[in-house]
């Protein structure tokens, strides 16, 4: 990716002013905005094309990529061989089950939040040439936008994500085998799903998707609620992608649940990097902006790994 | 068990304040839609198991603390069971009573009869009983009567007792059997005296006593129900004969056959319709009809057919069935025939020559007023001189109108005539101020003075007890018809209507006896005669008619005139049935309903056959008994008939009285099944428990105790008490820990 760095301090907007905004294209553009001002300020330094390795020369190579201090060390000619990064595909993948819509009050909703980082990470990569995908899931694959590098393209995705509800179960193997069919180059894949009721199979999906040589992140997204149960009084619960209900006095069984919660968390952690994927947990009370740059330095960091 | 407090029982209702709160909490508590949910359910199904167990079991020991807490603040107490072998074993005085009433033949789905269980308890009982034990066995059933020569300690006498308890169909008499077991227990020295009763606990007999206990004070009361049935909730069905009623409705034809209609009334006791046929016999007819019954309910069926003049014995029968789990009330037995005319004797104490001022111009044209189809009344008037044995023996009912004064040999003779079961109607006049025919006037004028005191004494000595209660003074308003008087004038204000005398006048508010005016009555002394009964009181409670029983027969005073000398009474309409009634009353014809005879148990006065020579009673089952020693009035030289005495019948059927070979002439009459006893359903708890509470807080003095002995109550009541086992204190301790309990579970489910 072309962004090389990105520092703190930015002016990022939270997630509680964000969900007064409507529609995700605008909330998108406003993080957008809120991660260039950042950017710009400091030394922009990347490049889309990056060398590669040497190569002699031979008739029908660009005369411009003689590397001339090899020819005056070696008495040879060799031309610069360059990684091209503009024909990256990314396809984000977005779990738009039912249990998404659980938000807390007043603020974005899991699907909501993941929609904005994804459109906000789409237009990044729009921005430096690559092309962008987008495809929604839930018990099945859903909306489908195959990856294009056109900017025109994101405002379709901004479209789909607000058209789009939240319904149904969720199936990340069934996503993934989609992912499988509709990306056919290697590509960045990013997953956003909160993981409830995840499969063993999703994960030996996810290992084989891997396996094709794609780079896949996990983002698994959490409300705060999930994560800290701050619940008080007597609650009669009722689940979002079944009929089950619980009336219970909350601070009985809040240390079971957030025990039950870190085991779930830590499992699908453990499985995802077990299958050679990036791993995240996203919570959605952190601003999506932050979120974003840290998935940037969390990609410079892995390419200058790889390097 | 009994409680201490069993109105405070109902608090247990607030058990379900709780459960309301639970609700109200689970209505209240705050919806959320939350995505997580599996890891509150499925990811952890173990712990909402746990949850929900723990819910339940909180509410539950909150709902159990309210109900424990009412059910403590009841005081409830185990009253000690019927004895134990081990109980019995230690030294002691039993009295058993058995309930040998009619509803204790009823069966349960075994076959097995409530008298045949209750025998083998009380055999059992006998059995376990130590050589220090003694036992009385006292039978239940009407009328109630001691088995065993007292307490016995000799065990086989009393099992040999129990063996002379046979299906009966007499009713209940609680009252009887208990007053008998007191008195028995009383004649013991054993501080332990226990009252074990075996009895189905009928509704139809158990209540709540009038008089109390009264008795001795026992250590122990037990009752043992015996309709197992019952007591579990099941209805005992049950089909009776409850009811027949015959009377002719037309003239005999000219071979002497009548019509007769005959109305039998059936029951239904069970709780499903029931179909039965109901059966007549006649004599050689025999009618029958198909009936069906709704569930709890009676009905009536008609038979009318023609019979020949000397047909006298009936009954109606039904069929058994399953739903007819007693057999003794499915055959009801009556008679038919002539009726035999009541003798009066009318004793005139101030005759006139002026007809209509005569003291018997009103009571003469009352009695011979009688009603088609009741009993006629025959009268003979005689002056006091007049009144001899042998014309009181040959009335039913003698009538003292007026009578100032009778010798001492008449007023034994009518003493005698009244314990053989005779009737003797008292009224006041002017003859009992020494009077002269102007009555009012006289006592006006004598009603304080010494006179009058000295001709009230007079009365009083020449009645002797025939007099209900001694009479004290005269006392009047005024002259009857003065209007300046009418004010102050009393009338009947406060009658007995379930008396058979007034029974007629029952639900008639606006009936002339009340709106009759008495100017003039005598005033009486109503201490120290306990068994005399005011009948009717005028105005202010002064008594009006008073009823006294002597031996087996009765008195009734009436406290003023029968002519219009002191009231007006004689003027009303209902003068006539009122002196009738009082007239068949003292001759025991109000006792004979219908032809129905009598209940089995009753004691029963019947009219001697016409002719001389010894009495003898049949009995349903063939056999003969002879009367003489019971005859009611010794057959004089001018014997006529009148009643005999021939005890309490022991079973259901057609009996007779006849002349000794004279059987063409006996005189039949109908004994039946008390038919209370047909209702099989059991009393309330509440009902026992306040026949407990009764045996207990009304535990009395020894009769034969001395009754400044201030201790009597308090030591019979502590040791009623002292075999309880309290149960409250128990309770409390167990609230104690179920709010530890849930305070545990609170706490760790926190």
């Amino acid at each position: 990716m072309a962004v090389a760095r990105a520092e703190q301090g930015t002016k990022l907007v939270d997630p509680q002013a964000l969900a007064r905004l409507k529609g995700v294209s605008l909330r998108a553009r406003v993080v957008v905005d809120g991660i260039l001002q950042g950017l710009h300020r400091s030394p922009h330094q990347g490049a889309s094309i990056e060398f590669a390795e040497h190569k002699e020369y031979a008739p029908g190579d660009e005369i411009k990529h003689v590397d001339w201090k090899a020819f005056g060390r070696l008495d040879k000619y060799y031309v610069k061989k360059f990684e091209h990064e503009t024909n990256l595909q990314a396809l984000m993948v977005i779990d738009g089950s039912a249990s998404m819509g659980y938000g807390a009050e007043g603020a974005l909703s899991k699907y909501e939040y993941a929609s904005v980082v994804a459109t906000t990470l789409g237009y990044l990569l729009l921005k430096q040439q690559d092309s962008v995908g987008l495809m929604r899931f839930d018990e099945t694959v859903g909306e489908v936008l195959p990856p294009r590098s056109r900017m025109t393209h994101l405002a379709a995705m901004a479209d789909l994500l607000e058209k789009s509800r939240v319904r149904g179960g969720t199936r990340i193997e069934v996503a993934l085998e989609g992912v499988v069919m509709h990306l056919k180059k290697r590509g960045l894949v990013i997953l956003f799903s909160d993981f409830f009721g995840e499969d063993e199979r999703a994960f030996s999906t996810l290992r084989n998707l891997v396996g094709r040589g794609h780079e896949v992140t996990v983002l698994q997204v959490l409300d705060g609620d999930e994560l800290e149960f701050p619940f008080n009084e007597m609650t009669l619960f009722e689940g979002l992608e079944s009929d089950q209900k619980l009336l219970v006095e909350p601070q009985i069984v809040r240390r079971e649940y957030l025990t039950k919660m870190k085991e779930h968390q830590a499992r699908i952690r453990q499985k995802t990097l077990d299958s050679q994927a990036s791993y995240v947990l996203v919570d959605t009370r952190l601003p999506p902006g932050e979120l974003v740059l840290k998935l940037l330095r969390d990609r410079r960091s892995t390419e200058v790994g790889r390097r | 068990m009994g409680f201490g407090n069993i109105g405070l029982l109902i608090g247990m209702a607030l058990g379900v304040v709780p459960i309301i709160i639970h609700l109200i909490n689970r209505r209240r508590a705050k919806l959320r839609r939350f995505a997580a949910i599996e890891f509150l359910l499925m990811s952890d199904k173990r712990l909402a198991r746990r949850l929900k167990l723990k819910q339940i079991l909180v509410l539950a020991l909150r709902v159990l603390l309210v109900m424990a807490l009412a059910f403590a603040l009841a005081k409830p107490y185990i009253e000690p069971d019927v004895a134990t072998v081990g109980e019995l074993s230690e030294p002691g005085a039993v009295a058993l009573v058995i309930d040998d009433s009619a509803s204790m033949q009823a069966t349960d789905e075994g076959g097995d009869s409530r008298l045949e269980r209750a025998v083998a308890r009380a055999r059992q009982l006998i059995e376990s009983g130590g050589t220090r034990t003694s036992f009385a066995i006292i039978a239940m059933g009407h009328p109630a009567r001691l088995l065993t020569p007292g307490l016995t300690y000799d065990h086989a006498v009393a099992t040999r007792a129990l063996e002379q308890l046979r299906p009966s169909g007499r009713g209940a008499d609680l009252e009887g059997a208990l007053a008998e077991a007191g008195r028995v227990l009383s004649e013991s020295g054993e501080r332990e005296r226990r009252l074990e009763v075996l009895s189905d606990l009928a509704a139809h007999a158990w209540k709540p006593l009038p008089t109390g206990w009264g008795w001795v004070p026992v250590s122990t009361f037990a009752r043992e129900p015996l309709d197992v049935e019952a007591r579990q909730g099941t209805i005992v069905p049950n089909l009776a004969v409850v009811d027949v009623a015959a009377g002719e409705y037309g003239a005999p034809d000219d071979k002497g056959a009548s019509s007769l209609e005959v109305t039998a009334t059936l029951a239904n006791y069970g709780t499903s319709e029931a179909g039965t046929t109901a059966e007549l016999r006649l004599g050689p007819t025999v009618v029958a009809e198909v009936v069906t019954l709704a569930a709890g309910a009676s009905r009536q069926v008609v038979f009318k057919l023609s019979v020949s003049g000397g047909t006298t014995q009936g009954q109606v029968s039904i069929a058994a069935s399953k739903e007819n789990r007693l057999d003794a009330d499915d055959t009801f037995y009556f008679t038919v025939g002539a009726r035999r005319s009541l003798q009066t004797l009318i004793v005139n104490g101030s005759p006139q020559t002026t007809g209509w001022l005569d003291e018997l111009y009103f009571l003469r044209a009352a009695l011979a007023a009688t009603a088609p189809g009741e009993t006629p009344i025959a009268v003979k008037v005689v002056q006091v001189s007049e009144l001899t044995s042998a014309r009181v023996d040959a009335s039913d009912v003698v009538v003292l109108a007026n009578v100032g004064n009778l010798t001492k040999e008449q007023t034994l003779m009518l003493e005698h005539f009244v314990e053989r079961g005779g009737g003797v109607f008292i009224t006041a006049g002017d003859q009992w101020v020494g009077g002269s025919g102007e009555g009012d006037e006289k006592a006006d004028k004598l009603g304080g003075t010494g006179s009058t005191v000295s001709a009230i004494g007079a009365v009083n000595k020449a009645y002797g007890k025939l007099l209900p209660f001694p009479v004290r003074e005269v006392k009047s308003v005024g002259k009857v018809g003065d209007p300046r008087a009418l004010l102050a004038s009393l009338s009947f204000a406060n009658v007995k209507f379930e008396h058979p005398i007034f029974q007629i006048f029952d639900g008639l508010d606006d009936a002339s006896l009340f709106k009759a005016h008495v100017y003039t009555h005598v005033l009486v002394d109503t201490e120290g005669r306990p068994e005399a009964t005011v009948l009717a009181s005028l105005t202010g409670g002064i008594p009006a008619l008073i009823e006294a029983p002597i031996g087996r027969g009765r008195v009734v005073f009436l406290t003023t005139t029968i002519d219009r000398d002191w009231a007006d009474l004689a003027l009303r309409t209902s003068f006539p049935p009122l002196v009738q009634r009082i007239c068949a009353y003292l001759a025991r014809a109000l006792d004979r309903t219908s032809g129905a005879g009598f209940s089995v148990g009753d004691e029963a006065h019947v009219p001697v056959p016409e002719g001389r020579g010894p009495l003898v009673l049949l009995r349903p089952d063939g056999g003969e008994t002879p009367l003489d020693a019971v005859e009611d009035s010794a057959a004089g030289a001018a014997s006529q008939a009148t009643t005999v005495y021939v005890g309490a019948p022991d079973i259901a059927g057609h009996w007779a009285v006849m002349r000794a070979g004279e059987r063409e002439r006996a005189v039949s009459f109908a004994v039946n099944v008390d038919r209370r006893e047909s209702d099989l359903r059991p009393a309330s708890e509440g009902v026992l428990s306040e026949v407990s509470g009764q045996l207990t807080r009304d535990n009395g003095i020894l009769p034969t105790m001395d009754a400044g002995h201030e201790g009597a109550d308090e030591v019979g009541t502590a040791e009623a008490e002292r075999g309880r086992t309290v149960l409250w204190p128990w309770i409390l301790a167990g609230l104690f820990l179920l709010f530890g309990s849930e305070a545990w579970l609170l706490v760790r489910g926190t």
